[in-house]
Parts: structure tokens; sequence; C-alpha cells
């Protein structure tokens, strides 16, 4: 019984748990609603959000429903975390951390800025379930100093402590992206852990994750930061799926951004950059969603159910945000990745 | 009854006197704040300004400042973290201010904080050469010439830590990377290289970038130590002497009489936490234009002593103490005497009686005690448990008082089965035994198994009892009568009872008799909310819709007999258990006598003690819970109160 996943129960699971949570083919009738806060009121009216929403809050601003959203989705993996044990339990708990990661750049950024933190704890998204850091502690920080000697003990501790002040501040996102490198380099250590058949399926997945997120970084560094090629590759995360060493290290060192743009459709097999289409983040979160989605078996299947949560999340942000700006339906389902005909 | 008889004390005084007041009341530990009542308008409060404004005079009000006391507690607690030393309320000393407490704080940092710095610092800079100390050991190329790497002019250098993955994403790129990087050493305890790079100076920029992007940590090495590796490696010695000869001196100043500095630390905390305290407080009490008003619930017996006190101080104020009606929800403490009070334990787990509740911990402790001893009978393992509790008792005194009790029962009860460590009459003909052999003999199984129901049935009736009262002192007609738990639950249960009895020959009455009046009452319960309303004369007799009701009381009755049957049921366990223990032991002495081995038959014997013990007393202990909580308690028990929780100087104030 040490390690342990119940597939079936998980699956019965999920398969319930669709009925309180939002989905794709109700898209349709939320562009029908008028306004905001009709949408808001459809989806709070959903059970799995429901206990999130601050009522007191009169004017929900994007930042508000967007946690509401997040927390629903950290809920839901808790959950399914009480259907295993072992090593699959530590697997679903680091993909949990991500959220706790989410959190701690939150109060970092406003220890560097010198913020007051006291409206921060609202934003919080992380589990607190699981969470093995003393959140409350880390908001009374001060120093840079104080916020790492507070987390002692955390995996994120050797990050803090080998990045030096000046780093932090010399570039805001130098260290977002260092603790990044380290959780998926943990994840994809502990993905490797699993059963054979769930490893393959679990570091595949990770690996796609991560050759989403490095075509962006690499992409964005190239056009719009002042940043040198060998620093790209150095800030690149490692172990991707399609993009090994070589592969990146040629898309870092290609000048010219059309080449670019056809290495990189060339090497993920999938067409990120289109003629006349400049929304990449929704491309590249369509290729993650179609190719998580895709013959899902086994681990894959609780993967995908969490790429599908997020990816109706950002949807639902997308069609919040277009009714907000009072963009055409037609318009609005541009944005929108999990689905294209509604 | 032992449930503290509490007063709710509204005292008016002068605002003037509000600061010596309010200290006094939170001194006293007595003041439980009574915030229910928002309602307490300006009309009120001006009612008692005009009772006591012939006595009043002008006056100017002090306050104290929120943010002083902020900066000071920070100081002080910033002061204490540095000398190692927690905080604590001294209770002798009061007869001080604020401002005195200022005073001696800033005397203090004055006196001391300078040399407090120093010694910090100096510990800090002694741990960086430490560490550069030892980085400098680690370096494995002796021979660099640091002092003539300064003096290059078209090349910069810098020695640093990498990490291996680090290094690893600089080795695959090196044919891109501007700089020399070479490896000349390694730290083994935090598993990093220490490198030397050097880079043409129009490159700086660049290769800083790079290296920053790798986390590389760079070490600075202080001019005046520059030369080759072994000279600064005696340099450092050399001033890491010297830092040890201070540090030593600084800490005998430092920590020179540290009892009598954390004593006053501890006397100037007392005073600001007071002072916070009594601003809390202010912001809680209603104000008038010259008057302020507390409203508390103190112990009666304590009222006396507290007016006492406030008499003290000032004449200027009134206090009166009405007396608790019905429509009150004063706090509770449990007051219970020596004997009961472990027990306490048990009904706060379930919850607290409310102030007008009769507390079930007397009736709790008696009943558990009982059906403990009936389960768990055995004298040496009821000595067992016994000696355990006083171990217990020094940590925890709740639960080992407890253990005590129970244990003592047990003892008891293994008279009355005679029993020691399981071995009975049989094994041991000299043991005292009431019940004359084994629980397990023919004879007794089935007395054992209905003595069970009978105390069962004088249990119930007894929770039947105080439920009902309990009820009626609510004047919960509805329940009290006809519920349940009522007086009519209560014909049902009994009739049950008596019609098996007559069924099975036990009593000579017809069952026909028990069986009209088990209808009767079901159908009474069936109709409670209209037979109360005809008593209390409310119309209309039911409440919303007349189908909902019959349906859902129709169902109410059905689980009405079902609870009735598995209540009388119930208590069996109880012999049953009895039976159960005697019968675990009968298995370890059946495999005992397997061998002829004296040392493994008792070997054998002590595992199944050992068992017994544990597992056996754990599974009784959890079944006397069920039947209080769930047999006896939902039959009279509400638990519907709050803790008595007042105002105590360093004791957070829980927030229910």
């Amino acid at each position: 019984m040490s390690e342990f996943v119940s597939y079936q129960a998980l699956e019965a699971k999920i398969r319930a748990r669709k009925r309180i949570l939002l989905h794709p083919s109700e898209f349709r009738k939320l562009l029908e609603l008028s306004n905001t806060n009709q949408i808001l009121d459809y989806i709070f009216k959903k059970e799995a959000y429901k206990k999130f929403v601050d009522y007191s809050i009169k004017d929900m601003h994007r930042d508000d429903f967007e946690i509401v959203l997040e927390k629903a989705i950290v809920a839901e993996i808790e959950k399914m975390i009480g259907f295993m044990s072992g090593v699959y339990k530590d697997f679903f708990l680091c993909i949990l951390q991500r959220y706790e990661l989410h959190d701690l750049n939150l109060i970092l950024r406003a220890v560097i800025k010198d913020e007051l933190k006291d409206k921060i704890s609202k934003y919080f998204i992380h589990s607190e379930k699981y969470s093995s850091i003393d959140f409350n502690k880390l908001l009374h920080a001060r120093t840079i100093e104080e916020f790492t000697s507070l987390l002692k003990g955390s995996i994120y501790y050797a990050t803090m402590i080998s990045t030096n002040k000046d780093g932090i501040l010399f570039r805001e996102w130098h260290l977002e992206m260092k603790t990044s490198e380290l959780y998926y380099s943990i994840l994809i250590k502990k993905a490797n852990k699993l059963d054979e058949a769930d490893k393959k399926i679990a570091t595949r997945l990770v690996g796609e994750k991560i050759d989403r997120l490095n075509i962006e970084w690499i992409y964005r560094a190239k056009k719009y930061y002042d940043v040198s090629n060998e620093e790209i590759l150095i800030y690149s995360l490692g172990k991707g799926y399609k993009l090994s060493y070589t592969r990146m290290k040629n898309l870092c060192y290609t000048e010219d951004l059309e080449k670019f743009k056809l290495l990189a459709n060339k090497y993920l097999n999938y067409t990120v950059f289109e003629a006349n289409n400049d929304l990449l983040e929704k491309r590249l979160d369509k290729m993650l969603y179609e190719k998580s989605t895709k013959n899902a078996s086994k681990i894959g299947n609780l993967l995908s159910y969490i790429v599908s949560l997020e990816t109706i999340q950002e949807d639902i942000i997308a069609i919040i945000e277009g009714k907000r700006y009072d963009l055409p339906d037609i318009e609005i389902k541009k944005y929108l990745v999990s689905t294209s005909n509604i | 009854m032992a449930i503290e008889k509490m007063t709710m004390v509204s005292l008016v005084a002068s605002q003037k006197d509000k600061r010596k007041i309010l200290e006094k009341l939170i001194l006293s530990e007595r003041i439980h704040l009574d915030t229910t009542h928002d309602d307490l308008d300006n009309f009120i409060t001006h009612e008692y300004e005009s009772k006591i404004s012939h006595i009043m005079e002008d006056y100017t009000l002090e306050e104290t400042d929120e943010l002083d006391i902020d900066n000071m507690s920070y100081t002080l607690e910033r002061i204490a973290s540095s000398l190692n030393i927690s905080l604590e309320i001294d209770r002798n000393d009061n007869s001080y201010t604020l401002a005195t407490a200022n005073d001696e704080l800033n005397k203090f940092i004055l006196e001391t904080e300078e040399n407090i710095e120093k010694l910090r610092e100096l510990e800090n800079s002694h741990i960086e050469l430490r560490y550069l100390e030892n980085i400098v050991h680690s370096v494995k190329q002796k021979n660099i010439k640091f002092k003539m790497l300064t003096q290059l002019n078209n090349f910069g250098f810098q020695v640093g830590l990498l990490a291996h993955e680090n290094t690893m994403q600089i080795r695959k790129n090196y044919e891109n990377i501007s700089a020399i990087v070479v490896k000349v050493g390694e730290v083994p305890d935090i598993k990093e290289d220490i490198y030397l790079v050097i880079y043409p100076n129009h490159l700086k920029q660049e290769t800083k970038n790079i290296l920053a992007s790798v986390n590389w940590q760079k070490i600075r090495i202080p001019d005046e130590f520059l030369g080759d590796i072994t000279q600064i490696e005696k340099h450092l010695h050399d001033k890491i002497e010297v830092y040890n000869k201070e540090i030593e001196r600084l800490n005998t100043l430092v920590y020179k009489d540290i009892n009598n500095k954390r004593q006053l630390l501890n006397r100037i905390y007392t005073r600001v936490q007071l002072e916070r305290e009594i601003l809390k407080l202010s912001n809680q009490v209603y104000h008038g234009n010259n008057v302020f008003v507390v409203r508390s619930w103190v112990p009666q017996k304590d009222v006396a002593d507290l007016e006492k006190q406030i008499s003290d101080i000032t004449n200027k104020y009134v206090i009166s103490n009405k007396p608790i009606e019905k429509t009150d929800e004063p706090p509770t403490i449990l007051n219970n005497n020596k004997l009961f009070a472990p027990f306490e334990m048990i009904v706060k787990m379930y919850g607290l009686p409310s102030y007008h509740e009769i507390d079930p911990t007397p009736f709790l402790a008696l009943s558990i005690c009982l059906i403990f001893g009936i389960m768990f009978g055995d004298i040496g393992q009821g000595f067992l448990y016994f000696v355990a509790g006083s171990i217990v008792a020094k940590k925890n005194a709740t639960a080992g008082g407890l253990l005590k009790r129970l244990a003592i029962c047990s003892m008891l009860f293994g008279f009355f089965y005679g029993s020691l460590f399981g071995l009975e009459q049989h094994q041991l003909p000299w043991l005292p035994s009431i019940l004359g052999g084994s629980p397990l003999d023919t004879d007794n199984i089935i007395p054992i198994l209905v003595a069970s129901v009978v105390v069962g049935v004088i249990l119930l009736t007894l929770s039947y009892t105080v439920g009902i009262i309990n009820s009626l002192r609510r004047s919960d007609i509805e329940h009290g009568i006809f519920g349940s738990h009522g007086v009519f639950g209560y014909i049902f249960y009994i009739s049950l009872i008596l019609l098996i009895a007559s069924i099975t020959g036990v009593i000579g009455i017809s069952p026909i008799v028990f069986e009209i009046s088990i209808i009767v009452a079901l159908i009474v319960m069936v109709f409670k909310e209209p037979l109360t309303h005809l008593i209390e004369n409310t119309r209309p007799l039911i409440k919303g819709d007349k189908g909902t009701y019959f349906v859902e009381n129709g169902f109410e009755g059905l689980e009405t007999v079902l609870s009735g049957l598995s209540n009388a049921i119930s208590f069996i366990r109880v012999g049953a258990f009895a039976l159960n223990h005697a019968g675990l032991f009968l298995a370890f002495l059946i495999m005992s006598e397997m061998t002829d081995n004296i040392i493994l038959k008792i070997f054998i014997l002590v595992l199944g003690n050992i068992l017994i013990l544990t597992l056996e007393g754990l599974v009784v202990f959890v079944q006397c819970l069920r039947l209080e909580y769930y047999e006896m308690f939902n039959k009279y028990f509400m638990g519907g109160g709050y803790a008595y929780n007042p105002i105590i100087l360093g004791k957070e104030q829980e927030i229910i």
C-alpha cells in the first residue's frame, strides 16, 4: 500500500466533478450573457467555485475572480491527492507547489519594492492543506535576507541563498526563472520515480510543458529583452520533450526571427507560429492542451485533467475580459483555447 | 450544580479614572467582557451618566499613544532577542507607569545597545571570515598570485562559487562564453566548486551578466589580505584570532548580570503589555460624555472583591449587578469537585454545557466508571492502569486523573469477577470473587448480559429524566413532553423493554398492554407540534404545509422505533465486552497450556496481558465514549455553552 494510486476511484471522481465545474460546452451560454456580472453569477453558482467567492467584494476585478478560479483548481488537485500515496503523492504534491511558487513571488516582489503586504494574502492560492511554508511569517519579512532565512528547510532555500541580492535587483525575473528551473527539475525527478508506464507518460507531459515555456521565453527574450544568446540558453529550462539541448542551442543562436519561427514549428511538429496570428501564448496553450488531452491514459488522464482545468480558467478569463471590452463574440472566440467550434 | 454562578456586572465610572480602573480590572483577571449587547445604546449610557453626574467634575483626558506602545514593544523584542531572553509577564511589580518604563528602556538601550550591536557586528564578520578561510583552504592551486592579477591592465578577474549543475551550463556552451573559467578547488561540505574567471575588460558587463544568470557567488577578498594563497591564509588566521578575543571581551560585558537585565526587561514588557490591553479594553467599553460603562461577566463569588478593589481607587463609580434571566447567555465555568473534575475533559470534547443546563459531568463520571469497570474488570490490569495514570499525571494531570479513576473501577470489578491478570478462581483458588467462577461459566453468561441491559435501562432512564428537566427549564414543551427524547419518548422506550420482558415471560403482564402504550406514544410523538400548540394556545396548530409535516414526522417516528430498538440492545455490549475480556485471555491461557516450557508459558501470558491492556483497553474506552456520547448525551445534553475566558495579561484571547 505504500505506493498507490486508485485510477478507478479518481476517474469516477473526476466524472462526478464535471457537474460542479464549468465545462467548455457551456461557453456558448456564457457568450450569450450580456454583461460580466451575469457571467460571474453563472460561474459562481457552480459548487466548485462558490466557496471561494468573497461576496464582500462588490466590484470584482480580474485579479479577484482569477484567484477564485485558481483556488478551485488547487482544491481539485488537493482532492486528487487523497486517492494516492508514496511516489504518486510526492509527484502531485510537487505539482501543487507551483501554486506556492506563485504566492512566494507575490511576497518577494512586495519585499523588493518595499510595498505594504497586508493585502497580498487575499491573492494567495497555495494549498493550505499541504503547504510546508509558513506564509504568515513570510508576510512579515522586511528584507530579502529575512525572507530567505524564513524559507530554510524548503526546496526554494538553496536557490534563494545562492542568488545574491544584486542579482535579484538587477533583473526582476532572474529569481523567478531560477526557481522555476529548480521546480521543473524536481518535478522531472519525481516523475522519474513513478511506475514504468506512468513515468513515460508523466515525463513526456512535463517535458511538453517545458517545451512550451522555453519557446515562449526564447522568443520573447529575443524580441523584447536585451539579453545575450548565452544567457537565453542558460535561463532556458532543461529536460524538454521535443527540444533537446542541441535544438535549444540552435534556436537560441538563430539571429533571424523568421528563421526562428520556422525552426520552432519544425522542432515542435506543430504550427505554433502562424502566418498572421500573433497570439503566441494562445497557440502554445492550444498545443499543450491538444497534446495532453489526446489519448490520455492512466496518469495522463489526471495530468490532462489539470491542464484542461487551467485551460478552462484561461478561457473564462478571456470571455470575461472580452465582454468587458465589448468585443464581438467572433473576436472573443479567437482567444479561446479549449474549443474552436462553439 | 456544578456550573459556577455568574453575574453581569455593569460598572459605570468617570472617564477621568478610566485608565486606573481598566488597569485594575485587567489585573483582577476576572473580566469576561460582554460584547453581545451591541444594543447598549446612547440612551442607557446617558441614563447611567445622569445617575452619577452629580459627582462629576472637569478633567482632561490623558490618552496613551498607540504608536508609542508599538515602538516600545518592537524595541523591547529586538533587544530581548539579541540577548536571547524570552520575555515573560512579571506579576510582582505594578506600581510603575509607562513613562518610567520608557525612561528605563531608553537608559537600558543607551547603556547596553552599543555593546550588543558591536558584538553582533563582530560575530557576523567573524562568521564571514571563517567562511572565507574555509574557502581559501579549499583552493587547490596554491600558486595563484592575486596581487599580480589586480595589476593587469586589460583584464579583470573574479573568484567565486558555482554549483555543479550551473557549471554544466557553462561547460556545454563554453565556445560562446566570453571569459576564461578555471576550476581552482572545491568546497566539499556545500558541494560547490571554486572558480577563477578572467575576462578582457571590454567584455566585463557581458561576463557579469552571464555569471549572474548562473547564480555565481562572488567571493570578495579584502585588499589587505591580497597576496598568494598561503599569505592570505595567514592574514585571515591572525584576523580571526583578534576577533575571537574581542568577542570574548564583549560577551562578558553584555551578559554581565543577565538576571537583573532580564528582570528589568520583563518589568518593562509587563507594563507595555498592560498598556496595550488597557487600550484594547478601552476601545471595547461604552463611552458617554463623561462616563464610561464596562459590562462584563464575573463569577458571583468574586464580585464583592472586585468592588472593593475599585473602591480603593475612587469613590466615583456605580456597580450594578443584575440577576441572570433566562434570556441571558452567560459564559460557563465548570466547577466540579476533585473526584469528578478530570471527566470535564470528556464533556468539553463534546461541547460545553450552556449556563442554564445541568452540568453532565457528575453523571458522566459515575456512569463511565461503572460501564468501564463492568467491561474491563481486572485487579492486576487495573493496577497497572493506575500506575500508568500516576505517571501520565505528571505530564498531564487531567488525562492521568481520568486514567486513575477508571483504573480504580476496573480493580473494584476485578474483585467482583475474581480476576487477576486474567487468571481466575479456576487457576488461583485463593482469589476473592463475588461472582464465583469465570464470567464465561455457562451459569454466568446470561445473568451478565441481562444485568448489562438493566444497567442500560437505569442509565437511560436517568438520561431521559435529566433531558426532560433541561427541556422544561427552557420551557420547551414540544421536546420535553412530546418529543422523542421527552416524556413520551421515554414511555415508548420503556414499553419496548417491558414488551420484550413480557414476551420472554420475565414479567407476568400481558404484552398487549405494552403494545398499546407503544402505539399511543408513537402517535403522540407524530402529533407533537399540534399538541404543543394546543397547550400553548397558539394557532395555527401546524405551521407550514400539513402534508410535509406528516411525512417528516412519520419518518421521524420510524426513526424513533429504530433508535429505541438500538438503545435497548446497545447496552448488551457492556456485558458482551465483559465476556470478551475473559474470552480473549482464555485464548492465551489455552495457548500457554499447549507448552510445557514454563518460560514460554509465562511469555505467552504476559504477551496476552500486554495485548489486552493496550488494544482491548482502548476499544473498551472507545465503547464507553460511544455509549456516553451517542446513547446518553443526545438524550439530555445540548452542549451549546461557551467558555468563560477572562482577560488575562500575556494570554492571547481566544476568539470564539
